[in-house]
């Protein structure tokens, strides 16, 4: 029969039994990208060929 | 993945330690609670246990607490839970201990049933958390869109579309025409409402590419939905569900937002290739800035998590304030620090001493530039404003309706920035007085502990 009242375990053991909340696992995205020009990078450029992507769709589109 | 164990609801008896002998009482674990198992590839020396809530927020426990809660049936008694758990853990634990554990571990936790109504404890606010946040897509609704979706996940789907993304963006890199900066978004009335209608059209679909992740892996999605985030509205998605998944399939869930924008972007390729309408192509640049932004590891965006899963510890920012004093000489390393292993400590380090300063500088950087900021958003302001009364005036109102827009738009990031900087002005104020109120009365700073508790609820 097992006596209840023995514990192998101090009272130190039993408080430093571990808890913690997780924080929201909320994945999140801007919808505001035209805010990065303002938070301080303001002198992005960017390069684009409109001249077509020809070898990669062939003769369809194009500028 | 982790098996799941739905725990029974009856009730079982437990001692009242305020009372001289045991008092039978119904506790048990509340309805819809979750015991998940072992949290996968962790990175502390012992990895955690999770519980997920009813209202799906999931907690960590030690292995003898989840051990605990698998117990919590209904039928047993705490000597026979003692005898249970002695048998499991091979020491011997008293029908005191189980009572010291569920009163001052389990209960605080919210998992256990409370025998009266007590008032609700909200949960805490994590560090540069969501707020304002609002569902909007209910979450049958997101199961149902992502089971179709989930098959973009198929290996042979995700090597085409990597693929075709690299000969995309070979094109977008080498070429040289158009050459456009970011900063003419802001003048350019017509662009930036179809920038700002598929922005908003992409992040709703990368939302869905967290689901799709969550749900490929077996996990539920949650809801999604919009809050404020800093500074900017943000969709967002609720995966607390991936917490249980492996390490390979909680990545996949936080790569899944930019692979769906990649998804789209190939799209817009299409369009551009079918129609020749020029300014998808920025939309398409415009795109990849998104994604960029989202790998960022500094706040809680995609990068975060991804960072947070490889080093297998879910709170980063936990960690913050125990790394930065361990760098104080003659300090030891504190006790959270202590409890990870080698590598995910150097990791996780390594993102504090990388993430602390940047975000301090960053901060610095809004306040030094903040004048300039508002001058330009002011005089874009300025424009926008002429444009809509004149688009009255003529009574288009498509046009009306497009400076409207914009004008939001301007509006959003200048409440931010003042917000973000009064906040951070008014937190400070906070501590400087409280360390003022502190010195004056001589007593001395506690140390935060969150989870401390007092022995006065072990029975003897």
């Amino acid at each position: 029969m097992n006596d209840e009242s023995a514990s192998d375990f101090t009272l130190e053991e039993l408080q430093a039994q571990h808890t913690a909340e997780l924080p929201a696992r909320d994945l999140m995205i801007g919808v505001s990208i035209l805010g990065i020009p303002l938070a301080g990078v303001s002198d992005v450029g960017v390069t684009v060929d409109t001249s077509g992507p020809n070898w990669l769709f062939g003769s369809v589109g194009g500028v | 993945m982790t098996p799941l164990r739905e725990p029974s609801h009856k009730t079982f008896v437990l001692m009242d330690p305020s009372s001289s002998g045991p008092t039978r009482r119904a506790v048990r674990l509340v309805e819809g609670t979750r015991l998940h198992g072992m949290y996968q590839a962790s990175g502390h020396r012992e990895a955690p246990w999770l519980i997920q809530r009813r209202d799906g927020s999931v907690v960590e426990v030690s292995s003898m607490l989840f051990l605990l809660a698998t117990t919590l049936d209904g039928t047993r008694q705490p000597g026979e839970i003692a005898a249970v758990m002695s048998a499991e853990s091979g020491r011997r634990i008293s029908a005191a201990d189980v009572s010291y554990l569920v009163e001052q571990k389990l209960r605080p936790l919210r998992v256990v049933e409370e025998p009266t109504a007590v008032a609700r404890v909200e949960a805490s606010t994590p560090v540069l958390g969501l707020s304002l946040r609002a569902a909007v897509v209910p979450e049958h609704v997101v199961n149902k869109a992502t089971t179709w979706l989930q098959h973009l996940f198929e290996p042979p789907v995700v090597i085409a579309v990597l693929a075709a993304m690299v000969c995309l963006d070979a094109w977008l890199v080498f070429g040289t025409v158009l050459d456009t900066g970011v900063n003419d978004l802001l003048y350019s009335p017509s662009l930036v409402l179809m920038a700002a209608a598929m922005t908003v059209l992409a992040s709703a679909f990368h939302e869905l590419g967290h689901a799709a992740a969550c749900r490929y892996a077996g996990a539920r999605p949650g809801v999604i939905g919009v809050g404020v985030y800093l500074l900017w509205p943000v969709f967002y998605n609720d995966l607390n569900d991936c917490y249980r998944l492996s390490r390979s399939a909680r990545l996949r869930a936080d790569l899944g937002g930019v692979y769906f924008n990649a998804v789209l972007i190939l799209v817009f390729a299409g369009v551009y290739a079918i129609t020749g309408f020029t300014p998808v192509l920025v939309v398409v640049v415009l795109h990849h800035l998104l994604i960029a932004q989202q790998f960022l590891p500094f706040v809680r965006l995609d990068g975060y998590y991804i960072v947070s899963d490889l080093a297998g510890v879910p709170d980063l920012f936990r960690y913050v304030r125990p790394v930065l004093a361990s760098l104080v000489p003659g300090r030891r390393l504190a006790q959270p620090s202590q409890t990870l292993r080698a590598g995910p400590r150097a990791l996780v380090t390594a993102w504090v001493l990388v993430s602390v300063p940047l975000l301090v500088g960053c901060l610095v950087l809004l306040v030094v530039r903040l004048p300039q900021l508002m001058v330009t958003l002011a005089d874009s302001a300025g424009r926008q404003y002429d444009l809509l009364v004149a688009a009255i005036r003529a009574g288009s109102t498509g046009s009306a309706l497009a400076s409207a827009l914009q004008l939001v738009f301007v509006a959003i990031p200048a409440v931010g920035l003042s917000a973000v900087v009064l906040r951070v002005m008014l937190a400070v104020g906070r501590r400087h007085g409280r360390s003022s109120l502190r010195r004056s009365s001589g007593r001395r700073a506690e140390p935060a502990e969150p989870h401390a508790v007092s022995s006065a609820g072990r029975p003897t």
